[in-house]
């Protein structure tokens, strides 16, 4: 049998080939997806593990002075309590070997480590300890920082001792970001930033953080910023990282699915050529379980070469520590192929004993190849447009306007002073085509037994609208907008009333927000308490001259492009999902290769009698090939236009369910039209032609003098 | 001792009440035109297929009543098949093609009837190298690696040209002289004649039985025209 089955993979080295690689991509994609999804969330949770990252934290701009902790203390929610100092200082005080190096309007600041609880640890996770001469830096910038550099702080220079791992505030979706520096550094620079406090407390799980915050609310205590949770900590770190191994494993699932339809093929082949020999075989007594097992065991060696080729692959790429998870989805998808070959072999395998015995002539093979190209081109299309299709829709204008951001030419934060200068600003400045300011403020939010502390935005919405997904932007003084995420929580929707600080509101609207943890308001109304920040969004014909201005006028201030902001906010999910993208589309185009290498190959050897006939009477190769790749090419062409068709249909709905775990909603699926209808599809044909003509080298294999055994 | 008895045979209509028998040592043609049949009978005396009514008994055991495993069983041990292409392994040596249904892996086997079949020395030999008639012989060799009751032969000479047929049909003269039973299936009055009996086979059905006590053709021939065949 051994030999049979080594032979049998020797003469036929396309087919063999295409079963190994099918293999190889498919354990390849869905391994690589599920070990950075492990990875990902096993270092999120064991980050937060080891740095007792607190289950309720709020942040607070202002002093604390006067307030009474003690009964939030004294509740029995509360397991664990500290405020820490942040000193917020203005970005362009953090230089790095005399060069600024903080791009975006993310909030930096300084803060020394905790002694109980949140604690800033090293890629080891271990507390990290800093010398007063030393800073460690948060890893999110550990591509403009090198260890042993000098980083001047407000005019202190301290020296780069490392880079930290903030459970907290590391995730890009964070909107802050935490240096760590000894006590006693901390202490000097305060009066060039601003301090705010982060109130945290620790209940006994997780599961407290939502008793332990409406606790907080009910008891008035200080709270000028966000409020966050573990869960949404969590949800933040995983989010960024999340999607692109969510985007793989996709990718896997749809290349594990093409490889299963493209092994039924080669299968039927294999048994249609070795039909009659099979039906011999049973007649003479051997059994159909036995000749089944025997080609099962053909394939499965294949796929197996190709399953351990990925395994070792990524044994090399990827952290070792995951390679328990990676033999395990090498395992289950080399027995789901294994699985689908013997099902397939068993159902096709001597099916009418008697019919091929009295097979006398040559049987068409091959047959609906054509269609089988088309159909899987569609499907590759699909597999390659979804990750570009959701990196162009992330970075597009639409979805900013659907995620809680004025669709504007630049955004200015401030917090405290300055919001009467910068609108006396705005509002003089002739460049200025338009302008309008929006006060957060801290409100409670009540539906039926159900509250929220949430940032409401107060303002003239229909200024700089976003995108709703549901209803409109509030007009009048009683009307609100709610964040969907802060709906759901609420069990609330559009012409539902809440109660706001003891007035009735109706929800006229709902939108997605990913700023603030996902659950905010808007009111059309004067704010209803102290506001906590203010964003003006402004349109200008000269962007570059209003950055300079308000960046030298209000030195306090964070002022950036729309583009840079949301580059800053979410530019490393773009990039995570532009690599998963990248992948996806290296996958589609090698599985189009090996699909049309083997197809035009069958072909060629299905009509060798054809061919060989042809060439008898003086046809030339030449004149021969041409045919083929242009009907193989038509094919491929037939397929994308199909799966152009399903990307635009089903590719909003496959990106939403995505997006909506970001707190996305409604949002506009934007592809890139010329990555989807001209680079996509001319990849395709490109390598699909190139493939072909591969495939069909055989054609030189075959000579005019083989016409004898052609015509026996 | 019969060997192989068939009684009221019918199936789908292609096989219409058929009755006969082959006793052990004979060597039976079933004769008759392309479409008659005759491949059917075969298939259901051997049970690949089965029966609509009658019964067929191979070595007393009646196969209508064997479930397919069985029936698996039977062909192994008592039938050797020889077809019109032998469908030889290519990867596998002659040897190992000869084995490929035995149930005794005996090699020495092997060797002695290829000895017999005059291709002594062939043991090692690629199957791709050998000639129809060379690969004939050992299709022959495989069907009685298992010292088969009966062999099984649908149109054995259908692929070889004249000189071949005649040496295979020697071989299996010399296999009926050796004592095994035969029951082959052809078209070809010529090699019909090299059995002991004739069943002139048409419209699924056994129209005439000749013994063929000379083996000759041209007493073959006057049977068939006496008949207007």
């Amino acid at each position: 049998m051994t030999d049979t089955i080594l032979s049998d993979i020797r003469k036929n080295p396309v087919q063999s080939i295409a079963v190994v690689a099918f293999a190889f991509t498919s354990c390849f994609l869905i391994a690589l997806g599920a070990m950075m999804y492990s990875l990902l969330l096993g270092s999120v949770d064991r980050s937060m593990e080891a740095s007792l990252t607190p289950h309720f934290l709020q942040m607070h701009s202002g002093s604390i002075e006067g307030a009474d902790f003690y009964a939030f203390l004294d509740s029995p929610e509360v397991e664990a309590f500290q405020i820490l100092p942040y000193l917020n200082i203005d970005n362009n005080a953090f230089l790095f070997e005399g060069k600024p190096f903080i791009k975006g309007g993310d909030d930096n600041g300084v803060c020394f480590q905790s002694e109980s609880f949140d604690f800033l640890l090293s890629s080891d996770r271990e507390i990290l300890t800093v010398d007063d001469g030393g800073i460690y830096v948060p890893s999110y910038y550990s591509s403009s920082v090198t260890e042993g550099g000098t980083l001047s702080v407000a005019g202190k220079e301290l020296v780069v001792r490392g880079f930290l791992t903030d459970a907290q505030m590391g995730s890009s979706l964070s909107s802050s970001k935490r240096f760590l520096v000894s006590r006693n550094t901390f202490e000097i620079p305060r009066e060039s930033g601003r301090v705010e406090y982060l109130i945290e407390a620790r209940g006994s799980d997780a599961s407290s953080a939502g008793k332990i915050g409406s606790l907080y609310a009910a008891l008035d205590l200080p709270s000028n910023g966000p409020a966050v949770t573990y869960s949404l900590i969590r949800m933040m770190n995983a989010l960024s990282e999340g999607i692109m191994a969510v985007l793989i494993i996709l990718s896997g699932i749809i290349a594990t699915l093409i490889s299963l339809v493209s092994l039924r093929y080669i299968f039927l082949i294999a048994s249609e050529r070795d039909e009659r020999r099979i039906a011999i075989y049973e007649a003479m007594g051997i059994r159909k379980s036995v000749i089944v097992a025997s080609c099962t065991l053909k394939y499965a060696l294949l796929m197996a070469i190709g399953a351990l080729l990925s395994f070792l692959v990524l044994l090399a790429v990827m952290d070792s520590s995951e390679s328990g998870i990676s033999l395990l989805i090498h395992f289950s998808v080399f027995f789901l192929l294994v699985l689908w070959a013997f099902s397939i072999l068993f159902r096709i395998t001597g099916k009418d004993i008697v019919a091929a015995l009295r097979m006398r002539g040559r049987k068409k093979r091959g047959k609906g190849a054509l269609l089988l190209i088309a159909v899987l081109s569609a499907l590759m299309y699909f597999l390659a447009f979804l990750p570009g299709g959701a990196s162009s829709t992330l970075s597009s204008r639409s979805f900013v306007s659907s995620m809680g951001i004025g669709d504007a030419d630049i955004r200015i934060d401030l917090k405290g002073e300055g919001r009467d200068e910068v609108e006396e600003y705005l509002s003089s400045a002739s460049y200025v085509s338009s302008y309008a300011l929006y006060d957060t403020f801290r409100v409670n939010v009540l539906s039926g037994d159900v509250s929220a502390a949430v940032p409401a935005e107060s303002g003239d919405h229909g200024a700089f609208p976003l995108t709703y997904a549901e209803g409109r932007l509030p007009v009048k003084d009683d009307e609100t907008a709610l964040s969907v995420l802060l709906a759901k929580d609420l069990g609330a929707g559009v012409g539902d009333t809440v109660v706001m600080e003891g007035g009735t509101y109706t929800v006229v609207g709902l939108y997605g927000d990913i700023t603030n943890g996902g659950r905010t308001c808007k009111v059309a109304r004067s704010p209803l308490s102290d506001v906590m920040w203010t964003v003006a969004y402004v349109n200008t014909p000269e962007p570059g001259r209003l950055l300079g201005e308000i960046r030298t006028l209000f030195p306090l201030s964070k002022a950036d492009t729309i583009d840079a902001y949301v580059t800053n906010l979410y530019g490393r999910t773009i990039e995570n999902i532009g690599f998963a993208s990248d992948v996806a589309f290296a996958a589609a185009m090698l599985i189009e290769a090996i699909l049309l290498v083997l197809i035009s190959s069958l072909m060629t050897e299905r009509d060798r009698r054809t061919i060989t006939l042809k060439l008898a009477t003086g046809i030339r190769r030449g004149e021969i090939i041409p045919g083929y790749v242009l009907r193989l090419g038509a094919s491929v062409a037939a397929g994308v236009a199909l799966g152009v068709v399903l990307a635009m249909v089903f590719g909003p709905a496959v990106l939403s369910l995505m997006l909506s775990a970001l707190g996305a909603s409604g949002v506009s699926f934007t592809p890139s039209y010329i990555h989807s209808l001209i680079v996509l599809p001319l990849s395709f044909l490109s390598v699909s032609l190139i493939s072909a003509l591969a495939g069909m080298l055989t054609v030189f294999q075959i000579r005019p003098s083989d016409i004898r055994r052609a015509l026996l | 001792m019969k060997v192989l008895e068939a009684e009221n045979l019918c199936y789908g209509g292609f096989i219409r009440d058929v009755s006969f028998s082959v006793s052990e040592g004979e060597f039976v043609a079933v004769m008759g035109p392309s479409g008659s049949g005759k491949s059917t009978l075969l298939f259901l005396v051997s049970g690949i297929l089965k029966g609509e009514s009658g019964s067929v008994r191979l070595l007393g055991e009646d196969l209508s009543v064997l479930k397919e495993k069985a029936l698996y069983d039977i062909r192994r041990r008592k039938t050797g098949f020889v077809f019109q292409s032998p469908e030889l392994v290519p990867e596998l040596d002659v040897t190992k093609n000869i084995l490929l249904p035995a149930i005794d892996r005996d090699r020495k086997r092997a060797e002695e009837l290829l000895s017999r079949l005059g291709l002594g020395g062939f043991g090692k030999r690629s199957v791709e190298n050998l000639s129809g008639g060379e690969k004939q012989r050992v299709a022959i060799a495989r069907a009685l690696i298992n010292n088969p009751a009966i062999i099984l032969a649908d149109e054995p000479t259908g692929a070889l040209n004249r000189s071949s047929s005649l040496d295979t049909m020697e071989l299996f003269l010399s296999m009926k002289r050796e004592g095994n039973t035969i029951l082959m299936v052809t078209h070809d009055s010529r090699i019909a004649s090299f059995a002991d009996r004739i069943l002139y086979f048409e419209d699924g059905s056994v129209k005439a039985e000749f013994s063929n006590e000379r083996g000759s053709e041209e007493d073959v021939r006057a049977f068939l025209q006496a008949n207007g065949w």
